[in-house]
């Protein structure tokens, strides 16, 4: 299995945030999710991987090739959406795609014209006046013209009323039809990673805390259950954190084999759902990583 | 960088229309057509500049498969083919009015005007992007209307200091043709504009979106 994106020892620092000692890669033909609280450093993994920002230290290689040297090469093969409208918003569809169908080696007419129809949306009236989810209906069209071999996006969830959003996903699930597609996209909306995503990679405050196959994720996470009268010193240092309440305690184990070895039958362990070990992670603050 | 150029005439296509219809003002107000000319590219520099600025397009740009350089370069050059436009269109205008109106000397312009026109045009583009990739949009308009300022007072000054030496100067000055001035004007405004060209690659190069 080879990687589209190999991020090695990445370091990028700001006046009060920073991405410590990033590693980790994209696998080719998958949908790999990209999730973490606001602030855990999405936007900034992600403009680092376009090379919109300079990083300190590290190196990131897309498609084997290094960024820095094949900078024009690399984008030509990748498709991208924002979260926010990032194109100029008194240009009409026809317009933009006279200033960007050029750029493009492999621009498909074919392709733009049929999802600018599957879309509807508007060909000559200017994007101000499109609605959130018709822009992103648009940055979409936009990067899959090209039909790229790999397509980032930001949140391209967020905002969107949610029949848009499962049509959203049902198109990116279209396009993963394709084997040789690659998706990596950032949300803080985890169920949308459930209908899609094969990776998960999670960070947390600037760092990666893992990056797994979400099924193999779901196996080693859990949510265990008990009494409190379990809960010492030594037993909550198995947990990434716990909630306690009058009638028990709930709590995140992230391997859940040795806390069948501990507590035995005990506690009740059930399968986590991917906000259940968001909303853990980030009220534990954990450090170990697997 | 087709596309590039393009892009910015498409952006201020409405800004166009204004121009020519102030450059066709200047024209019915009888004034040199070098006003007309600077005036027109000061317009489109800044204006070319600033809606860069105001919508998140350079992380879109950023994002397509075309280098730093050629964004910045595309700006430089679309200053020089704004130069050029703005040349055809006062010239036009002179054969128009002279023709129709009866209002000049003589059917076309003098090159000397218009060449400075375009060095007007280069050196304010020279100076205006380097500072606005620099600084963003918000304070380069302070800067430029410090800067402004200060060549107001600064000629002030000047003028105040080398008062009693303005007969040896315009001496020294006599001793060349105006064609000899306009040739060292030119080559001094090209080595500028190409020195600002670069600078400004370094400055968007290094630049964090």
């Amino acid at each position: 299995m080879t990687n589209v994106v190999e991020f090695n020892n990445v370091t990028k620092s700001f006046k009060n945030f920073s991405l410590d000692d990033v590693s980790f890669s994209i696998k080719k033909g998958y949908v790999t999710g990209f999730i973490g609280a606001n602030g855990a450093g999405k936007s900034t993994t992600i403009k680092l991987l376009m090379n919109l920002l300079r990083k300190d230290s590290g190196n990131i290689t897309i498609f084997g090739l290094d960024q820095d040297k094949h900078n024009q090469a690399i984008k030509e093969r990748i498709g991208f959406v924002y979260d926010e409208n990032c194109f100029y918003d008194t240009l009409s569809i026809r317009e933009l795609r006279k200033i960007i169908a050029p750029m493009y080696q492999k621009w498909n007419d074919n392709l733009f014209y049929k999802y600018l129809d599957q879309f509807s949306l508007p060909e000559k009236q200017p994007i101000k006046g499109f609605s959130k989810g018709m822009k992103m209906k648009m940055a979409i069209l936009f990067a899959i013209s090209h039909d790229p071999e790999f397509i980032i996006m930001d949140e391209p969830t967020s905002g969107l009323d949610p029949v848009f959003r499962r049509e959203v996903l049902e198109l990116l699930h279209e396009i993963m039809l394709d084997e040789q597609k690659t998706i990596f996209f950032s949300t803080h909306i985890t169920t949308d990673l459930d209908r899609i995503a094969d990776y998960i990679t999670y960070i947390h405050k600037g760092k990666i805390l893992f990056s797994k196959e979400r099924e193999e994720l779901l196996t080693e996470y859990g949510i265990v259950k008990g009494s409190n009268d379990l809960l010492d010193r030594d037993t909550e240092k198995e947990f990434v954190s716990i909630r306690k309440t009058n009638v028990g305690f709930e709590a995140l184990t992230s391997c859940v084999k040795k806390t069948k070895d501990i507590f035995g039958d005990e506690v009740l362990i059930e399968k986590p759902s991917l906000e259940d070990i968001m909303y853990y992670t980030n009220k534990g603050d954990l450090t170990c990583t697997l | 960088m087709y596309s590039l150029i393009l892009k910015d005439f498409l952006m201020l296509k409405r800004m166009l229309l204004l121009i020519t219809g102030l450059i066709a003002l200047f024209y019915i107000l009888e004034n040199p057509p070098i006003f007309a000319i600077s005036f027109a590219g000061f317009l489109f520099v800044s204006s070319a500049g600033s809606f860069e600025d105001r919508s998140n397009s350079h992380i879109m740009l950023n994002s397509l498969p075309i280098n730093r350089k050629s964004i910045i370069s595309s700006k430089y050059i679309g200053a020089i083919i704004f130069g050029i436009f703005a040349i055809c269109l006062s010239t036009l205008f002179q054969v128009v009015f002279y023709f129709v109106f009866d209002a000049y000397d003589q059917p076309f312009p003098e090159v000397n005007q218009l060449l400075i026109g375009m060095l007007c045009i280069l050196l304010f583009t020279s100076i205006y992007f380097p500072i606005l990739y620099k600084f963003g949009e918000k304070y380069t308009r302070i800067i430029t209307m410090i800067i402004a300022v200060g060549i107001i007072v600064l000629g002030q000054i000047m003028m105040y200091l080398l008062k009693d030496k303005i007969s040896s100067i315009q001496l020294f000055l006599s001793q060349f043709t105006a064609t000899q001035l306009l040739l060292t004007g030119s080559v001094i405004t090209g080595l500028l504009f190409l020195l600002s060209w670069l600078c400004t690659i370094k400055i968007y190069e290094a630049k964090d979106f």
